[in-house]
């Protein structure tokens, strides 16, 4: 091959190609020099990112700014390497760089910027953590919850492994869920025990990251879904229900395998995980879950199954059988009974009728993990129920703590507080919640008498969304004055006695 | 109108039966002689300068759009310039009944730093919400303001009104701007025919 070597540059000069060592370097330099000031524009405005996204902030900055020294580092290394080899080396490791900038690019600049606090219901923030922690229990160390929201008309939720040390998090803020290898006589949640007295290892660290949709920022009823159904998925996965379950449901089809692959049966893993989650929501927080799945989806084809998610019918039915085992339809209570019957209706058939896909060419793949699994609905709750007992709102708790809460939101009067006795205490942010769906479903006209409207002649379109603002905001204030009650005070008096004592 | 005792304040405040709500409950030392102080909430709104070149006051929702919504979670601070006005509610929610009114007063260890924190502070008999505070630094240096500091009081009187009317802010959590567009009077006025040409005003 012959080449020429007079060029613009002078005779004998070889042109820089694209496959040139420095010209990938001078590439990755320009992307890293970009996404990295794309983060400082971000850190600028660091005061408006709730705790958790800070956190989120300062660890991207700097692990990027250590993978980007690594990199400085390596390259020196490879100077003594032959042309080839050095250019293969540069290339992978320009390449692991350029993926984790784009990975930053694509999930981590947009949580940073639905994070802001003008993008989010921040009063949720301290709710969502507490939530996060109870659900993960012992099984992991939370090490940041970051609440964005995003044009996506949904709410998600990812766990991620997450250590400040290495960036490998980032990719993971952008993968979806892979099917897991299980072997069915492991029980996850069982310890070892090898009589060994070493210390058992520090738990993993993860970082969740949970979103709403950003056009309901403040409709903090609808939120219930987070509190409750993905909250239900940490839940699902600390006590490995689904897992395991769709594990035993399957064995019998793995022909003797020793670890059975879900990536055979993805519907079934998929559909048993939204079926568990349905199932841990309405044991952390009755009602209030199912209420706000129904208004989520109400306008939304509700008999349609996908290959990810049962129709929405179908977990409304299965949420009412998890209801009906608390104790739900036993309560004498009209109001809720009324909202029970409502659904019962709505949701008649909904576990026998046939599968209407929402891809046509998916109909096959759905009915044969249907067929598997349609009989073991009710195993799967009694699993369900196994992980909660003890913590589970049942009806007892929902009765005798959102009267009182019911009646003042009704009034117009947020319930973020109570006397028991001569003590205020927090109210609870379940009680809350599900004092605040009984307003909306039963007391509205009370509310709205409240702000003016006149509820014996009626109230109109505008006097139910002006009413339904107020009852979110009542329901944001609630959680901020539990908080207050329970945190700042507690530091404040905290602080006295150090002050009195010193 | 005449105040009401701190005795009285206590008692119809721990009394679960009586209209008269404050929430979070105020600590004993907030409750002074005839007030209770307040603290100032998360929520900031600070008027940023524009293109616009006025307000015009039959049009004051237009004042949305020259204002910047600001959260300030707790521990953390706002800073407010000399001259700058900002909105801002408190954090205690305030439920008075038909026999009691307030008035919002700056408390004075903030004003003399230059920080007034009221005007238009009347809070009528039956209000509901969290106030909204004006607050403008009229001080020669910035001011930084943290929630949850106890930055003005609510002085309350008796009172006797059978009007329910509720408040135009009713149920706010948040400061609010001016909802003058729902009063008809307002725009009525910038319609007033002109006068006669042969007024007695015009200069001889």
């Amino acid at each position: 091959m012959s080449t020429s070597n007079d060029t613009a540059d002078g005779p004998g000069k070889v042109p820089p190609s694209l496959n040139d060592a420095a010209q990938l370097l001078r590439v990755l330099d320009e992307h890293f020099a970009q996404v990295e000031t794309a983060l400082d524009r971000v850190a600028q405005d660091r005061r408006t990112l709730p705790r958790g996204a800070r956190d989120l902030l300062d660890a991207t900055r700097l692990g990027l700014k250590r993978e980007h020294s690594d990199l400085q580092a390596k390259l020196s290394e490879f100077d003594g390497f032959p042309a080839n080899r050095r250019l293969a080396r540069i290339v992978k490791k320009c390449g692991d760089l350029d993926a984790i900038l784009r990975a930053i690019t694509q999930s981590v600049l947009p949580v940073l910027e639905g994070a802001r606090a003008h993008r989010i219901p921040v009063e949720l923030e301290s709710v969502l953590l507490s939530g996060v922690r109870k659900s993960a229990g012992d099984r992991w160390d939370i090490a940041a919850v970051v609440l964005y929201t995003d044009y996506d008309f949904n709410y998600k939720i990812r766990l991620v492994d997450f250590s400040e040390a290495s960036l490998n998090w980032v990719p993971s803020l952008d993968e979806r869920e892979r099917h897991a290898v299980v072997t069915p006589s492991t029980s996850a949640s069982e310890e070892p025990s090898d009589g060994s007295e070493e210390a058992a290892p520090p738990p993993p660290t993860k970082l969740v990251v949970l979103s709403a949709p950003s056009t309901h920022r403040d409709s903090v009823l609808l939120h219930s879904i987070m509190l409750g159904h993905e909250l239900g998925h940490i839940r699902d996965w600390r006590h490995q229900v689904s897992q395991q379950f769709a594990a035993e449901i399957v064995a019998p089809e793995a022909k003797g395998e020793e670890e059975v692959s879900l990536g055979n049966w993805p519907v079934l893993g998929s559909w048993l995980r939204e079926f568990s989650a349905d199932a841990f929501a309405v044991h952390a927080i009755g009602p209030a879950a199912l209420f706000a799945l129904v208004t989520l989806e109400l306008a939304h084809p509700q008999r349609v199954d996908s290959t990810s998610h049962p129709g929405t019918d179908r977990r409304i039915a299965n949420m009412l059988h998890v209801l009906s085992e608390l104790g739900y339809r036993d309560t004498d209570r009209d109001d809720l009974d009324h909202q029970l019957n409502a659904l019962d209706e709505m949701s008649d058939g909904a576990l026998e009728r046939s599968i209407r896909p929402r891809a046509a060419n998916a109909r096959g793949l759905i009915e044969e993990s249907w067929e598997l699994m349609r009989g073991h609905l009710e195993g799967l709750r009694e699993r369900v129920k196994g992980c909660q007992a003890g913590t589970a709102f049942g009806p007892d708790r929902w009765l005798s703590e959102i009267d009182p809460a019911v009646g003042s939101l009704a009034a117009g009067v947020p319930f973020g507080e109570f006397w028991n006795g001569e003590d205020l205490v927090e109210a609870s942010n379940r009680a809350i919640l599900n004092a605040a769906w009984m307003v909306r479903l039963t007391r509205l006209p009370d509310l709205a008498s409240v702000l003016g409207y006149d509820s014996e002649v009626g109230i109109d379109k505008e006097a139910v969304a002006h009413s339904l603002r107020v009852l979110d905001d009542l329901v944001l204030k609630s959680f901020e004055i539990a908080r207050f009650r329970e945190q700042v005070l507690e530091w404040h008096r905290s602080q006295e006695n150090e002050f009195k004592s010193g | 109108m005449a105040s009401v005792p701190r005795k009285r304040i206590q008692e119809r405040l721990r009394d679960p039966n009586d209209p008269f709500v404050i929430t979070p409950f105020p600590r004993d030392a907030a409750i002074g002689k005839g007030s209770v102080d307040l603290r100032i909430g998360t929520y900031f709104l600070t008027a940023h300068r524009s293109s616009v070149p006025n307000i015009d006051a039959n049009e004051p929702t237009q004042t949305a759009s020259l204002f910047d919504e600001e959260r300030v979670q707790p521990g953390h601070r706002t800073v407010i310039h000399p001259g700058q006005f900002v909105l801002a509610a408190t954090l205690e929610y305030i439920c008075l009944p038909q026999d009691l009114c307030g008035i919002i007063e700056s408390r004075s260890s903030f004003g003399r730093m230059g920080l007034v924190s009221a005007t238009a502070a009347w809070v009528g008999p039956g209000f509901k919400g969290c106030p909204t505070l004006e607050i403008v630094n009229l001080g020669e240096l910035p001011l930084t303001v943290a929630p949850y500091v106890e930055a003005c009081q609510l002085v309350l009187l008796e009172a006797s009104e059978d009007d329910k009317r509720p408040s135009r802010y009713q149920c706010s959590v948040r400061p609010s701007f001016a909802r003058l567009k729902k009063d008809p009077y307002v725009s009525m006025w910038s319609q007033v025919p002109e006068g006669d040409d042969t007024s007695d005003t015009e200069p001889n």
